[in-house]
């Protein structure tokens, strides 16, 4: 055994690692487990039989179609059709269903008399994603009735039903959902969580690493592991960590490009190269929040802060533009704002490689600067064992 | 010992940790302005498109700008092909391209179907649905015009043209409880809980952990520890608990003006019961982890599978049963949904049943697990 230099750092790190099962778990098990739980949680894609309530005041043979129509939507399932609305609060309250359509009175007979009621869906706006599935897919369903009668109405001009149909869709929206058009959860969901977990993972492991050190109060032996150069130290204590999550964004890339079957539409090597950035982003972080710190628990505590809500101010479900200055300011200091556009942009929209080079820039500067910031104060931290041991 | 020495000693314990304070009154309120700053806004506003008018008509120029009279988009400007959009869009640079086609108003004028054309990016599903619906609704009223005009040049009884101007609409969507669909009305009330579980669990799991390393607080310094010991250690975390919880319902949520306070008696009640599991969570991890680190190197991460199996964002209804059931032993998962009910959704307390009876099978469940963990963790011989 080498007694001094690269070999010797990481094969102090590995007996360590033998030595401690919850760090080598922290560094491998929980991370796995976790990232394969989560893809397991939205492998059904599009969230389907959703529960309503309707409520049908009518009793037409319209209304009663009205239902028909909705009950053949996918995303929707009608479990209750209570005899009133003040009958529905109850349901909705407790949870069993999401929403009520309510299709008052006489609405057959006033639409024929040309003063038409809406048909009203009261949906549970505290769960937004599902209040807008269920709301696109009532929508859907009055739309197309709406729709079939304007055209018997038209009809009457002349020239059948077809040309009416034309005549009615004469100026249209065309509305159309460009990469991902299907709207998978899966693919939008656990494409974004499965690398920011990966990303808060690789940081834990590594402000653990170096962190422990520090609390251990054992950096005389690590550095004299490395014949006393602290780069040397630090490259043979990080080296492992980086492969392990090296290997992970590999692992999620293949999931996605190849078992879950979603091939790149732009570039896999540049998409590989943007998750491989990310995770040595992700150690250069580490070794700033260290420096910064000397201090483990403290370290963990602006992880939470600087890593854990990061996706929160990425713009991932909540764009960017739409948010307040501050938020803006605090996003453009966290590497996954800039890692995610880059992933989107080569797996799902086919962004060209200067779109990639372009948004590539800022998220190099996180494994530059971090670095800049934290190996100065760790080259200081490491000659002041009065610092050390701090809980 | 008895419950209350060992209640007040856990008080005086937590807040005499220099290290843990922080996480034990101080990091709540921090979470508290920090988290909801993206949602300020609430809505959608101000997401970039473009659009590429081929028509360059009297009728695309109304049309564009319509569209800058809507908040949620901001017209970045014109293209003059979609091809020179598309990589923007693309690269997320852009959220939406809209194309107006060659001749739209004349056929449009003469009849002749025509549409406009609107692409959203799937990549960014909310930004999606934002610009798909709101050009939608631009071009379907300009359309609407367009069709009228047409129908009185047919002949159409100008009273009849009339009354269809002035209908309704045939369907009308109504947001329930977040009457503004604010966009973080949703996500704090429901992360607002996780933040709370999350950091009490890391500094009380911390706490008792520093207490087993040195052999020291109210459940492995004593002699002897009994029920009584447990019970106000128990007592004493939760009331750290419940005022962060309470800190959350009754401040936070009338601070960046949430709706809240629909059954506060039953929230206050939901949260003593609530405080209880997470204090007894919180100190039987402290007994497993025996360490002071450890409880933050494995909560950070739980924080996002947590909020995601809770099923308020992602619905329960497209998760697999056997997620469901491992989201059970959770205490955000009983806990966000009888919160959410009860601040939010005005539930009464029987319409809670289910996260009632969920949350008290957890408390019997964790405290015995604490009792269980701390005795063990005594009978193992000191180091």
């Amino acid at each position: 055994m080498a007694t001094t230099g690269l070999r010797a750092v990481v094969s102090r790190e590995l007996r360590y690692l033998g030595r401690q099962p919850w760090d080598l778990a922290l560094l491998l098990w929980f991370p796995a487990a976790t990232l394969a739980l989560m893809l397991w949680l939205f492998s059904a894609g599009i969230p389907t039989g959703l529960p309503i309530a309707v409520v049908d005041e009518d009793h037409s043979s319209a209304s009663r179609e009205l239902v028909r129509r909705m009950a053949s939507m996918r995303g929707l399932a009608i479990t209750a059709q209570p005899p009133s609305l003040e009958a529905t609060q109850p349901l909705v309250r407790s949870g069993a269903v999401y929403g009520v359509v309510h299709i008052p009175s006489n609405w057959e007979r006033d639409r024929l008399r040309n003063a038409g009621q809406p048909v009203m869906l009261y949906d549970n706006a505290q769960f937004s994603l599902v209040a807008g599935l269920i709301g696109g897919d009532v929508r859907t369903a009055v739309a197309s009735m709406v729709v079939e009668r304007a055209v018997a109405s038209e009809a009457r001009f002349g020239g059948g039903l077809a040309q009416a149909a034309a005549r009615i869709n004469g100026v249209r929206a065309d509305l159309r959902t460009l990469f991902n058009p299907a709207l998978s959860y899966e693919a939008y969901l656990a494409g974004m969580l499965l690398p920011v977990m990966l990303h808060l993972f690789c940081v834990i492991a590594a402000v653990s690493a170096l962190g422990h050190e520090f609390r251990d109060r054992s950096v005389d032996a690590w550095l004299a592991s490395a014949g006393g150069s602290l780069s040397r130290a630090l490259v043979g204590k990080l080296a492992p960590v980086l492969l392990v999550y090296l290997l992970f964004a590999l692992l999620i890339v293949a999931t996605f490009a190849g078992w879950r079957g979603w091939a790149p539409a732009g570039s896999l090597a540049l998409w590989v190269v943007a998750i491989a950035v990310l995770m040595i982003a992700s150690v250069a972080v580490a070794v700033m929040l260290v420096g910064i710190t000397i201090n483990l628990r403290l370290a963990l505590s602006l992880t939470g802060l600087y890593v854990a809500t990061g996706l929160a101010f990425s713009g991932f479900s909540f764009p960017r533009a739409a948010m307040g200055p501050a938020a803006q300011w605090w996003g453009g200091l966290l590497p996954y704002t800039y890692y995610l556009p880059v992933q989107q942009g080569q797996w799902l929209g086919g962004a060209s490689p200067s779109a990639w080079a372009q948004g590539m820039a800022p998220l190099l500067l996180f494994i530059g600067v971090p670095l800049l910031v934290g190996l100065p104060l760790l080259r200081r931290a490491v000659r002041q064992p009065h610092r050390w041991g701090g809980r | 010992m008895t419950l209350w020495r060992a209640l007040s000693h856990t008080v005086a314990a937590a807040l005499r940790d220099r290290g843990l304070v922080i996480l034990f009154v101080a990091a709540i309120p921090i979470y508290s302005f920090f988290y909801p700053l993206p949602y300020v806004t609430q809505s959608v506003r101000d997401i970039p498109i473009v659009v590429v008018d081929l028509d360059a008509s009297p009728m695309s120029r109304d049309i564009v700008s319509r569209l800058s009279a809507v908040a949620a988009i901001r017209n970045g400007g014109n293209a003059s092909s979609i091809g020179e959009a598309s990589d923007a869009l693309a690269a997320g640079q852009l959220a939406g391209i809209v194309v107006v086609p060659e001749n739209f108003s004349r056929d449009a004028m003469r009849g002749t179907p025509t549409a406009v054309t609107v692409f959203g990016t799937g990549a960014y599903p909310v930004q999606d649905k934002a610009v798909l619906g709101s050009v939608g609704a631009v071009v379907q009223n300009v359309a609407g015009g367009i069709t009228a005009a047409r129908l009185a040049r047919q002949g159409a009884p100008a009273a009849a043209l009339m009354q269809s101007a002035r209908a309704g609409p045939a369907f009308i969507d109504q947001p329930l409880y977040n009457l503004a669909r604010g966009y973080g009305s949703y996500v704090v009330a429901a992360v607002g809980i996780l933040i709370v579980q999350q950091v009490m669990l890391m500094a009380i799991a911390s706490l008792v952990g520093t207490w087993l390393e040195g052999r020291a607080g109210t459940l492995f310094g004593a002699r002897s520890v009994g029920l009584s010991a447990l019970a106000g250690t128990i007592a004493g975390f939760a009331l750290f608990v419940f005022l962060a919880l309470l800190y959350f319902i009754g401040f936070v949520f009338w601070f960046q003006d949430y709706p809240r306070g629909g059954n506060f008696a039953g929230a206050v009640a939901f949260a003593a019961l609530t405080a209880l599991t997470v204090a007894s969570l919180g100190i039987a991890l402290g007994a497993w982890f025996a360490d002071r680190e450890r409880a933050l190197q494995v909560l950070l991460a739980t924080s996002v599978p947590f909020l995601f199996m809770g099923g308020i964002v992602f619905p329960r209804e497209a998760m697999p049963a056997p997620i469901n059931a491992l989201a059970m032993l959770i205490p955000t998962t009983p806990g966000i949904f009888g919160f959410v009910k009860l601040n939010q959704m005005s539930a009464t307390w029987s319409e809670i049943r289910p996260e009632f009876l969920n949350m008290t099978a957890l408390l019997l469940l964790y405290s015995g697990a604490a009792w269980w963990a701390v005795r063990a963790r005594r009978q193992e011989a000191p180091e």
